[in-house]
């Protein structure tokens, strides 16, 4: 089977959403789907607009935290039947999407679990970096806040 | 020793050289000496070391060829 690609350039097509749903539509004991939206906010530092985010990735140790991460949860939600991850890399615009997590399960406590524990520990284990571009041109290198 | 050597985030701006041959280099502190010596910046900065992409806890011994990687703190999502 050919790897799957966790990353795609630039932002994430929302129409990407719809693709999944379609390959999903065989899964008659699917009861549930979660999903998470990550988008690029144009917060403001130090007085200056975030215009965009370029995302870089160490690919190869990335690819291979995204599938201990799925073996993790796949181990701890039984009922879980599929787990759809895509995230960003290069540049990406504030209000555009830059991180899917869409989950599938026979119901929705475990599915819902699920999908909140990939996103936390995506943005815990996988090397991924971000660069905000302010409106100036000039740029921040950001850290992921725990809220 | 040849090492092979990936930074990224801000710690891809300071550090230029790629490929390190040294003799002296035997462990990862020994590794961390070197750059820390030629790019002094780095001492107040905050990051990870991997080697073969598998984070290590404390110093490491060093093989030929091994990757290793400086790795700020991730920012994903």
């Amino acid at each position: 089977m050919d790897k799957e690609k966790y990353f795609i350039r630039g932002a994430i097509p929302v129409t990407i959403i719809s693709k999944a749903m379609i390959n999903h539509k065989e899964e008659k004991e699917t009861g549930a789907y979660s999903i998470f939206l990550g988008q690029v906010r144009n917060d403001f530092i130090n007085k200056k607009r975030v215009l965009k985010i370029t995302y870089s990735v160490y690919e190869l140790m990335a690819l291979q935290e995204i599938e201990k991460i799925k073996k993790k949860i796949f181990n701890k939600y039984t009922d879980l039947k599929s787990i759809f991850i895509r995230h960003s890399e290069g540049d990406v615009a504030s209000g555009e999407i830059s991180f899917i997590v869409l989950v599938s399960g026979g119901h929705r406590i475990q599915s819902r679990e699920a999908c909140a524990e990939i996103v936390d520990l995506f943005k815990k284990d996988v090397p991924v970096w971000k660069k905000e571009i302010l409106e100036d041109y000039s740029h921040n290198w950001r850290k992921n806040e725990i809220l | 020793m040849k090492i092979k050597l990936l930074t990224f985030g801000v710690i891809n701006e300071i550090v230029e050289n790629k490929q390190i041959s040294n003799e002296q280099i035997k462990s990862t502190d020994d590794l961390l000496i070197i750059l820390e010596n030629k790019y002094p910046e780095i001492k107040n900065l905050n990051y990870k070391i991997s080697v073969n992409r598998k984070l290590i806890n404390g110093n490491t011994i060093l093989n030929d060829n091994d990757e290793v990687a400086v790795l700020p703190p991730f920012a994903g999502g």
